[in-house]
């Protein structure tokens, strides 16, 4: 028998959730894909984390195919809290940007940052700084950690496309492979091959050449599968307009809002399709001198290009070949401005500008942020380049018509007072005496856990604010601040060096005046000297930096969440720049692909039935489109065993050429060879007779022309092709069944004549009889 | 090419080439250079009819025609592929003559970075390489147009041209060094190139393939040397530099622009920073192509190892603090002590010759060989520290200048060699690259490795080829509605066997479109013929031809028909039309033929009353008449037949008889040649009487 499949969707099925799928061959469970929605909805993991089910505890391995959210973003969260230990793998581009994706994702959100954390970020040269003084969204977000977020990805296998992955152990004879999905950088779809078997799962494809960034994805190669898991996220969408044209209209809608003196912000991911819209805007720009300033504003945008830089093996050949002919990276932009914090964008001094800031979904980030302060001005330009996921504010945005004003949250982080202090104060004494028993007992391990676990999952920190600047002259303060490890309960002297060894480089940035000095730095530290100095609570900076400052401090403080109503008197476009495959598109490839069955997943309960409809008419007769946790068998119903080829046999076979591939019919006893496999040996009796074979696809207007060139009058008439005076050819196709019986009948009918037989002879020549 | 010719043995692969292309087993090896010796790299390989060759490089002792490797041995057309390991100019530089200038119409592949270096270092070979205008090999142009065909492949990436599936693993050896595992129908080989198994400052070891090759072509530079920890060369590079700059000296390390540079540049830059004495003594990096191939070192950063990479998350390594590029002489102001690394590595000519001819006579200066030496450089001959040397204007001067020698060349050397070749346990190792007395001395020592005996180990000069013999044994997979159950011994299998590439699966003709993108068809012929008769007379003559006529009715229009013999429909359409319904086969149109012939025949003898004649042939005069028609056959056959008793005849050939059943076809005979015949020559007879299968079989 086959090798035995089993799906079974834990997330993102009849609806547009992130994705999250089980596929097990034969008892080896695949996870892939692991992802989340922007809110991070923890509803949406518990298919994953049922404990009856075992789900998490059964994976043996997962695999992860693009770097942003829906694909991955739970896979941090899901590894601590679920306990999955399975081997990740990932294609590099996907493993770095994922990375880089997830770190956005924390900073957008997270403001109550441990000491701990920090020292991992400035590994990723991160102006710390910038992003403790201009944290915006500030919510008790601990769903997971820098530290989370580095142990799942730590461990992830990164392989190159169709580079074959020989599973060990349990799965032994599993082979994976990776290959282009031409919709993000490194994007993948994967071939899970079992005994010659292929399971392929390919969501969010793109077959279309883009314009910069990557080649289209090379799917279409690869004809019947087993198995096809695939989305329905695009089913309904209908045909895209040529990309020239779309860049046009992109363009075009830019440059109105810049010329009527208005600005522009594009939500977008942290690593992903932002990276096209770059190259485009970026070439756009060089071609047409504009001088228009155009800022990439993520937590991570430096960054994020300085990897791109540095995955041109995954790009187009477009991009390949111009780095090869001029030693120019495409991603060195001349144009756009690389910003990781609100305040640089407010020093750009006023005027027209454009804004490329994460997330896509406005809900946090930066592009949060910004379109509150923008939305109220009529002449600038919100430009969507994606659908936002369902149920964020960028959906909200992007209906028709759009809402007139719509509700936001506004959060900040206050100290507490009265009764809430005195109740915090309470627990964290209480905690201590706890941790320093605890301490007592375990003394090493305790201050490893402290400084990782405690913390992080924890309440408010509690640092005491005279360790909080031990060292607080000069520029060292920039990191010198961050450098000393807080661990409860044990104040380290300023010199010690870090139990976690810290490292850091200290890069300037030289102008032709010597070390750029950035002001801030110098007025900033005056006041936090000052508020060291000053009593918690004492605050009388404004209030950005004081809430900027509580975290800095020790303060007991929480979170205010006030919602908000904003005006949108702004304009608000839409542009399909997703890189997805069309509607139309799609159904091509699917009948070219023409898997035995199909698996539909992720997408729209009416786009999943209009492709299920379509694909079952068109495709195959095995489509499924299975519930969120409804486990489906696609176990192929095919049987194969291996037989040795003789070699007494095969110098008889005459194998007839076709395109490809070689056919010949053969006739064969079956014996055993001597290592106990089957062998085929040739008959030593007469063969028995089989019914012919013609092996060939005609195709009407071929074989017309054909006709046309040996002299024979043609024409189609009613379906069937007349040939000369009396004969008729017509093709009785089972259209109906594709795929399940592709067998053509060609009717040759005619009268008794010269021509008809000759004819038949011409018909005859275009198959081969076996 | 004629001077390379000469040298070149009689046997010549072109024949060779078209014995092999019937799909013979025999897999042949042969280098084109590479041979016994160091430089223009260039293997050629054949199985199956497939041709592969590896690296297409240039002797660099040698110019023009007379370094290109042995071309004219084979036939450029036949090549499928051709994959290059690295981009050093031994290993590519004949690649835009043979690609531009040859037959060649195969496929080339090398990896992404060596692609990206390879235009680089070409075209600057072009550019300093003083050959006359006849003798160029090839100009920019031909660079350029040579990089379109060139296709990149991705370490580990599987794939599969004209049958022949191939991958790369990290040599180690330079930035985008692979080594070449190919796989043809299941026998795999594994092409080193130059390789290191050691980890350096960016460059990662050579990976062990997790399969082990039926045939490893592995260089053997090094012989049966051994290297220096790596610590400790670095230690005496750093101490020889240090203590020539104390004494007021200049260093000097002619160094291949490309490659090990980078390494020493990473060691260089090191080494300043820690010795903050060292800052004011100025570091010069003297190529032409300096800065271009930083912007590639930069890029490439993924195909380095974990150490860079880590580095690179806070800062590129490649960005230098204290290494200045240098593009030529006229920019460098000589006053004091300066290290100047600068290309070529073997002092023959440019920026190395020039300061090395300007600073040979002080005995403060120094000079670093930090690399292997090619045999017939000046840099070679410096090595044994002669009194006097030839300047490059042909004066000749004291060579005052200490000379060092510390090698930094990413080879594989005699530990690293043979641990490789233990872990993989290659059956067949064939060594290449290496002049003939360290290979010679490296194959001795294998051997006293390899004791078993169950390894080969061989050592081809140029255009000598080597043959194996692999007994590939073709599998095939059976499918689909065949394999429903597995038979047992003794059964018979029928069906279609289809083969793609180097892979065989049978399946029933119904899931050949399942299985396969052909489709199969079937074409439904109607013929109507003009016959009046009555329709009855029709199948009373069916009837004496054929052994099974069914008449019927059709369903929807109710008129009669005839079924013969189970394949071609007769239906009386009209009152003077039948029509003739089949599916075409060769055997029903065979009948069909007939049939059309007799109706033809009916309603052309309608008019006469016909009289049959009790032909009604009894089953024995049947079988009388086969026997005879037989008997005859058997005698034009082998000659001396007889009829015995019970229906058997005897055969004698040649003094052996054979005892034939007629019934059953059964043959008693001692001699298996002969009963083989005998049963082969009846079996053919048997159904040259009786053609058509009767119906239902």
């Amino acid at each position: 028998m086959g090798t035995s499949v089993q799906v079974k969707p834990l997330c993102g099925v009849y609806n547009e959730n992130p994705l999250s799928y089980l596929v097990s061959i034969d008892g080896f469970n695949f996870l892939v894909d692991c992802g989340w929605n922007d809110q991070f909805d923890t509803s949406l993991l518990e298919p994953l984390s049922r404990k009856g089910f075992r789900v998490a505890s059964s994976v043996d391995a997962v695999l992860l195919s693009h770097p942003d959210t829906l694909h991955l973003g739970a896979l941090p969260y899901a590894m601590k809290q679920f306990g999955i230990s399975a081997p990740v793998f990932a294609t590099e581009p996907v493993y770095r940007l994922g990375l880089l994706t997830m770190y956005d994702h924390y900073l957008s959100r997270k403001v109550k940052f441990d000491l701990g954390n920090l020292l991992s970020l400035s590994a990723f040269d991160l102006d710390v700084d910038s992003v403790f003084s201009h944290c915006m969204q500030v919510s008790e977000f601990d769903l997971f950690t820098l530290d989370d977020i580095d142990s799942a990805f730590q461990n992830i296998i990164r392989l190159t496309y169709s580079q074959n992955y020989y599973v060990s152990g349990k799965g032994e004879g599993i082979v994976i492979a990776p290959l282009a999905a031409g919709h993000l950088l490194g994007g993948t779809f994967w071939k899970i091959t079992k005994d010659g078997e292929d399971v392929i799962y390919a969501v969010d494809f793109n077959h279309r050449k883009e314009k910069l960034l990557l080649n289209g994805t090379v799917l279409e190669s690869f004809v019947r599968p087993a198995v096809l898991i695939t989305d329905a996220y695009n089913a309904l969408l209908s045909n895209q307009p040529p990309r020239r044209q779309k860049d046009q209209q992109l363009l075009d809608a830019i440059l109105k809002t810049l010329r009527a003196d208005g600005n522009i912000l594009v939500p977008v991911d942290t690593a992903g399709r932002v990276l096209e819209l770059l190259l485009i805007l970026e070439q756009y720009w060089e071609h047409h001198h504009l001088t228009y300033p155009i800022f990439f504003l993520t937590y991570v945008s430096s960054s994020t290009v300085d990897y791109a830089k540095s995955f041109l093996e995954w790009m187009s050949d477009k991009i390949a070949k111009s780095f090869e002919d001029s030693r120019d990276n495409a991603f060195l932009l001349k144009h756009v401005t690389l910003l990781i914090s609100k305040s640089e964008l407010e020093k750009v001094p006023d005027g027209p500008k454009i804004v490329l800031a994460s997330m896509a979904s406005l809900e946090v980030g930066f592009s949060h942020d910004i379109f509150v302060d923008w939305a109220a001005d009529s002449k600038n330009l919100v430009l969507f380049t994606e659908r936002g996921q369902f149920g964020t504010l960028a959906r909200v945005l992007q209906s028709d018509p759009p809402p007139k004003a719509v509700k936001v949250t506004m959060s900040k982080r206050i100290p507490l007072v009265g009764e809430e202090l005195a109740a915090y104060e309470e627990e964290q004494n209480r905690k201590r005496k706890e941790e320093a028993l605890k301490a007592t007992l375990i003394k090493e391990e305790e201050s490893r856990a402290t400084l990782g676990a405690e913390q992080a999952v924890g309440d408010p920190m509690i640092i005491d604010a005279k360790i909080k600047q031990p060292s607080s002259n000069g520029a060292a303060l920039q990191h010198g601040a961050f450098k000393d490890v807080f661990i409860d309960g044990f104040v380290s002297p300023p010199s010690s060096a870090g139990p976690m060894f810290p490292f850091y480089e200290n890069t300037f940035e030289w102008d032709d005046f010597g070390e750029v000095i950035n002001p801030d730095d110098y007025t900033r530290n005056d006041e936090d000297m000052d508020q060291a100095s000053m009593q918690v609570g004492e605050f009388n900076g404004k209030l950005d930096e004081a809430s900027a400052s509580l975290f800095l401090d020790a303060t007991p403080s929480k979170v205010v969440s006030s919602e908000q109503t904003v005006y949108v008197k702004c304009s608000l476009v839409y542009m399909d720049f997703e890189g997805r495959s069309d509607g139309g598109s799609i159904k091509k490839i699917l009948s070219h692909v023409s898997p035995l069955k199909l698996v539909l997943v992720h997408g729209s309960a009416e786009a999943t039935e209009h492709l299920k409809e379509h694909c079952l008419k068109n495709v195959c007769p095995y489509v499924f489109a299975p519930q969120i946790e409804e486990s489906i068998d696609v176990t192929s119903d095919l049987c194969a065993y291996k037989v040795q080829l003789s070699e007494k046999l095969m110098s008889n076979v005459l194998f007839k050429k076709l395109g490809d591939f070689e056919v010949a019919w053969v006739d064969a006893e079956v014996g055993k060879a001597e290592n106990g496999t089957l062998s085929l040996l040739p008959l030593s009796t007469h063969p028995p007779p089989h019914k012919t074979v013609l092996v060939g696809d005609i195709k009407m207007a071929d074989f017309k022309q054909f006709l046309a060139s040996q002299g024979i009058q043609v024409e189609f008439a009613g379906g069937a092709l007349r040939c000369g005076e009396h004969v008729t050819l017509r093709k009785v196709g089972d259209s109906s069944q594709k795929g399940g019986g592709n067998i053509q009948h060609i009717i040759l009918e005619g009268p008794l004549s010269e021509e008809y037989y000759k004819i038949r002879d011409h018909l005859y020549s275009q198959f081969y009889a076996l | 090419m004629a001077s390379a010719s000469a040298a070149a043995p009689a046997s010549s692969l072109k024949r060779a080439n078209s014995k092999t292309s019937s799909e013979g087993d025999e897999l042949i090896i042969t280098p084109l250079g590479a041979g016994n010796e160091v430089g223009r790299s260039c293997v050629y390989m054949s199985f199956k009819g497939k041709v592969v060759m590896f690296d297409c490089g240039i002797h660099p002792a040698f110019s023009g025609m007379a370094a290109l490797p042995y071309f004219d041995e084979i036939d450029p057309s036949a090549i499928d592929l051709l994959l290059v390991t690295h981009f050093h100019l031994d290993h590519a530089a004949s690649l835009p003559y043979f690609l531009e200038k040859t037959t060649f119409k195969g496929r080339v592949f090398m990896t992404h970075a060596t692609k990206a270096i390879y235009k680089l270092l070409l075209s600057d070979y072009v550019k300093v390489s003083k050959v006359s205008v006849e003798d160029m090999l090839y100009d920019e142009q031909d660079i350029l147009r040579s990089m379109d065909k060139i296709e990149v492949i991705d370490f580990h990436q599987t794939l599969e041209v004209n049958g022949i599936r191939f991958w790369c693993y990290t040599a180690g050896h330079v930035l985008g060094a692979a080594m070449f595992m190919v796989d043809i129908a299941g026998v795999r080989i594994l092409y080193t190139g130059d390789y290191s198994r050691e980890e350096d400052r960016h460059l990662r070891a050579a990976e062990l393939p997790q399969f082990s090759p039926d045939v490893c072509i592995i260089e053997s530079t090094y012989g049966v040397q051994n290297h220096q920890p790596r610590h400790i060369r670095e230690k005496h590079f750093t101490e020889v530099i240090h203590s020539t700059i104390s004494r007021g000296g200049r260093v000097l390390i002619p160094a291949f622009a490309l490659g090990r540079a980078q390494e020493l540049l990473l060691i260089l830059d090191e080494y300043w920073e820690n010795h903050r004495d060292l800052h004011n003594v100025p570091i010069y990096y003297a190529s032409p192509l300096a800065k271009r191939c930083m912007a590639v070192y930069q890029t490439y950063i993924n195909s380095m190892n974990d150490r860079i990479r880590n580095q690179f998350a806070s800062s590129n390594p490649f960005d230098f603090k204290h290494i200045s590029p240098l593009k030529s002489l006229d920019e460098f102001r000589d006053v004091g002590p300066a290290v100047v690394m600068a290309s070529p590595g073997g002092l023959q000519s440019g920026l190395s010759r020039q300061l090395f001819d300007k600073w040979c006579s002080d005995k403060r200066n120094a000079c670093v060989l930090p690399g292997y030496v090619v045999e017939g450089t000046p840099a070679k001959a410096i090595m044994s520290e002669p009194k006097e040397v030839t300047l490059a204007s042909g004066l000749s001067a004291p060579l005052n200048m200490t000379v060092h020698y510390i090698s930094f060349s990413a080879h594989a050397d005699y530990n690293q060699t043979s641990t490789f070749l233990k872990e993989l346990m290659p059956p067949n190792i064939i060594l290449v690259h290496g002049e003939a007395n360290e290979m010679g001395r490296l194959k001795q020592k294998l051997l006293s490795v390899f004791a078993d005996g169950n390894t080969k180990i061989i050592t081809p000069k140029n255009c000598q080829s080597v043959e194996m013999h692999f007994n590939s044994q073709k599998m095939a997979k059976t499918i689909g509605k065949l394999a429903e159950k597995t038979p047992a011994v003794g059964e018979i299998l029928s069906g279609l066997l289809v083969k793609k590439g180097f892979t065989y699966q049978i399946m029933a003709p119904d899931d050949l479109h399942v299985f396969s993108q052909l489709s199969t068809g079937s074409v439904i012929q109607r013929i109507t013929i003009p016959y009046s008769g009555a329709f009855a007379v029709l199948k009373h003559r069916l009837n004496l031809i054929y052994e099974s006529v069914e008449a019927s009715t059709d369903e929807e229009s109710g008129v009669p028909t005839l079924k013969v013999h189970d394949k071609v429909t007769v239906k009386q359409e009209t009152e003077n039309h039948v029509s003739l319904h089949w599916t075409a086969d060769p055997i029903s149109d065979m009948v069909s033929d007939s049939v059309v012939a007799l109706v033809l025949n009916a309603s052309r003898e309608l008019p006469k009353l016909m009289v049959e004649s009790e032909q009604e042939t009894n089953e024995d005069e049947q079988s009388k008449k086969a026997d005879k028609i037989i008997h005859a056959l058997l005698v034009s056959l082998f000659g001396d037949v007889k009829y015995e008793n019970e229906g058997k005849l005897l055969i004698n050939v040649d003094g052996t008889t054979a005892l034939l059943e007629k019934q059953s076809g059964e043959v008693e005979c001692e001699n298996e040649g002969l009963k083989e015949r005998v049963k082969t020559a009846y079996r053919r007879v048997i159904s040259a009487i009786k053609p058509i299968p009767p119906p239902g079989s």
